[in-house]
């Protein structure tokens, strides 16, 4: 069995695939490093090729078991001294093996990548078994198509062409996407280990499928072979398919994480906390919360800023996911922004119902100003080109350059704006 | 023109069941995916692609490596019928399958998405015929199928516009998209027209012509026939 599963890997077709799957990874794993130098992060940007290499590895399945029906080899194949289910087991194996090593050149690279400036900890098993679970279905189900068709003409397209469907239609299904999900990678989320399991289910269940059955078609009744068991393992096999795609939908795939007892805070006033798991933005982070100390007068500033999840119960935390490190400062100062705005003024919750349109825009465009001013003191800079849109009818330059203009101007503009927002407060326009 | 029965008989020896079956098959999925958007994973995030970006692609993958077929071997020697048979299955079969998906498509959508599957349809038919040429007929799934990464990838900038070669989403009029159909177009042709005869015997007259510049005599380099058989 070990011998003819090296065998079979030495003559894969899909090894000419394996130079382009790992390119592939690659390529989606270094046009974007937001990622890198926090574990959860780097665990879930490992899982973002699978969507384009599932699709490849299925049809380099496909073309390799289509071997089946070349002149011959059936007949061979029948005539084996080994069990049916044996050449199947060592070819698929050698398909997904191929194209579980392109994923993991990709995992190599997260876990490459992120090892210099990450904290304690490693890639989070959960991302990576989904990635594998998906990868290996994709695998099984190419196959399937080519066993079973024994044509080379139609099962590669069927099956490359069928799973690029499930990707681009499922992808969230199987946990591979954000769409519908919470953020990937986010330290507040993890996979939930029942949605996990389904899947790695579904895996399993393709390939024990794969592996049994197709040897078991065409066959005719009453050979001395044993095959009641290669039918019931089959049978089982795709009862598992069917459960576990009929679970799928209806769990979600990531969970929220309990707050951590020992987040990561820095030492100044205000602090800002973090996941431990995201220490690598720490640094950056510390240079906000210095800034936003140093803000002039006539503004209550929070004693703390919160990740999102840090803080139980806490829905205005801020959070890192916006790719590189200079954009997600611009969003952390913005989001620390709105907490200094509501914690100076009030929250707003009673607008516009309770005053006249015209006051109510009034009071909403100098809460944008102020926020966006804010933003940029915060930041320590303009808000950056990689960054687009903003509050509506700010003109994000020229809070850039009143951000540069002396402290007693800004004190100056702070005040007006507070005035404004003071003559429009939430309270005594809800009391009349 | 190659005659009526003839034409029968190349169509019965290449996998026309599975091509029925699975124009019936595309017909479907043009029904089901022509509304449909879905998020797929780009290089700033995720970009929205319509679902149905997918058809032409699996509709020249299937066309273009239908050429390839238990004959194979017969039709590479070159006989003068066979080869004619061939150039009016690929156009027929390709404009045909451009038809199936437009027609569909433009049932059940507007015009306009209707023409940007089959420029599609065109664009990744040159596609196919290179890779076909390249690596084997049957093969020429390859170059259309790994394509769809780079294209859905990297398809759009920071702020979510899409590239003008992004021609899933560029509408139908839009002039580079076209220009990319007209030279994919003229790449499969040419690489149709580059058959192993035609690349052996312009081998052997560039060797011919070096060998003149460098003042040698004239030596036969290969044997032709042996070199397609090679090939093949």
């Amino acid at each position: 069995m070990r011998s003819a599963f090296w065998a079979e890997l030495r003559r894969s077709p899909l090894r000419w695939w394996l130079p382009v799957l790992a390119l592939v990874n690659v390529a989606v794993m270094a046009s974007d490093q937001g990622w890198a130098g926090a574990w959860p992060r780097a665990s879930a940007e490992a899982l973002r090729p699978v969507v384009f290499l599932g699709p490849l590895v299925a049809a380099g399945a496909a073309w390799s078991a289509a071997r089946s029906g070349l002149p011959g080899v059936s007949d061979r194949m029948r005539s084996t001294a080994r069990v049916g289910w044996m050449p199947d087991a060592a070819q698929l194996a050698s398909s997904a093996v191929i194209g579980l090593v392109g994923y993991l050149t990709g995992v190599a690279y997260a876990a490459f990548a992120s090892v210099a400036q990450a904290g304690p900890g490693f890639l989070w098993p959960g991302y990576l078994l989904l990635g594998a679970a998906a990868t290996a279905a994709c695998a099984a189900i190419g196959h399937i198509a080519g066993r079973v068709t024994g044509s080379r003409f139609g099962a590669p397209v069927a099956a490359g062409g069928g799973c690029l469907i499930l990707m681009m239609a499922l992808s969230s299904l199987l946990g591979l996407t954000e769409n519908g999900n919470a953020v990937g990678g986010d330290p507040a989320f993890a996979v939930k280990p029942v949605a996990l399991d389904t899947r790695l289910l579904l895996g399993l269940g393709l390939t024990a499928t794969a592996v049994t059955l197709p040897s078991l078609f065409g066959l005719r009744a009453g050979r001395w072979r044993p095959e009641l068991q290669r039918w019931s393992a089959g049978a089982v096999g795709v009862a598992v398919v069917a459960a576990a795609a009929a679970l799928m939908p209806t769990q979600q795939v990531l969970q929220e994480r309990a707050a951590p007892t020992a987040p990561d805070c820095t030492a100044t006033v205000p602090r800002i906390c973090l996941w431990p798991e995201d220490h690598f933005y720490l640094k950056d982070v510390t240079a906000l919360a210095v800034r936003a100390g140093q803000l002039p007068p006539g503004l209550r500033v929070p004693a703390a800023f919160y990740e999102q999840g840090v803080k139980a119960d806490d829905s205005s935390g801020f959070s890192l996911d916006f790719g590189s490190v200079s954009d997600n400062m611009w969003f952390v100062a913005s989001a620390m922004a709105y907490n200094v705005m509501s914690s100076t003024f009030g929250p707003k919750a009673c607008f516009p119902s309770s005053m006249s349109q015209i006051s109510y825009d009034k009071m909403q465009q100098s809460g944008l100003l102020l926020v966006q001013w804010l933003s940029t003191r915060i930041f320590g800079g303009p808000q950056p080109s990689t960054v687009f849109g903003g509050p509506p009818g700010v003109d994000p330059t020229a809070i850039g350059r009143l951000a540069k203009e002396p402290e007693a101007a800004q004190a100056a503009f702070v005040r007006t704006q507070a005035t404004v927002q003071d003559k429009y407060l939430c309270k005594a326009h809800a009391q009349r | 023109m190659p005659s009526g029965s003839t034409v029968a008989r190349y169509i019965r020896a290449h996998h026309w069941r599975g091509l029925a079956i699975a124009a019936a098959a595309l017909v479907a999925d043009v029904a089901l995916s022509v509304h449909t958007d879905v998020s797929s994973p780009a290089v700033n995030g995720y970009i929205t692609v319509p679902l149905a970006a997918q058809v032409p692609l699996i509709t020249v993958c299937l066309v273009i490596s239908s050429i390839d077929g238990p004959m194979a071997s017969l039709e590479q020697a070159g006989s003068t019928t066979l080869r004619r048979c061939q150039l009016w299955y690929l156009v027929c079969a390709s404009c045909a399958a451009a038809l199936l998906v437009g027609a569909t498509a433009a049932l059940l959508a507007p015009l306009g998405t209707a023409l940007v599957l089959v420029r599609g349809v065109a664009i990744w038919a040159g596609m196919a015929l290179l890779s076909g040429r390249v690596l084997r007929w049957s093969l020429a799934w390859v170059l259309p199928l790994a394509s769809f990464f780079p294209l859905n990838y990297f398809g759009a900038d920071a702020a979510g516009r899409f590239y003008w070669w992004y021609w899933a989403r560029q509408p139908a009029g839009q002039v580079p998209c076209l220009l990319i159909a007209v030279g994919s177009i003229a790449v499969g042709t040419c690489a149709v027209a580059l058959t192993p005869w035609r690349l052996a015997s312009h081998r052997a007259a560039a060797v011919r012509m070096f060998n003149r510049l460098r003042g040698r005599r004239h030596t036969v380099f290969s044997d032709s026939s042996q070199d397609i058989h090679a090939r093949t």
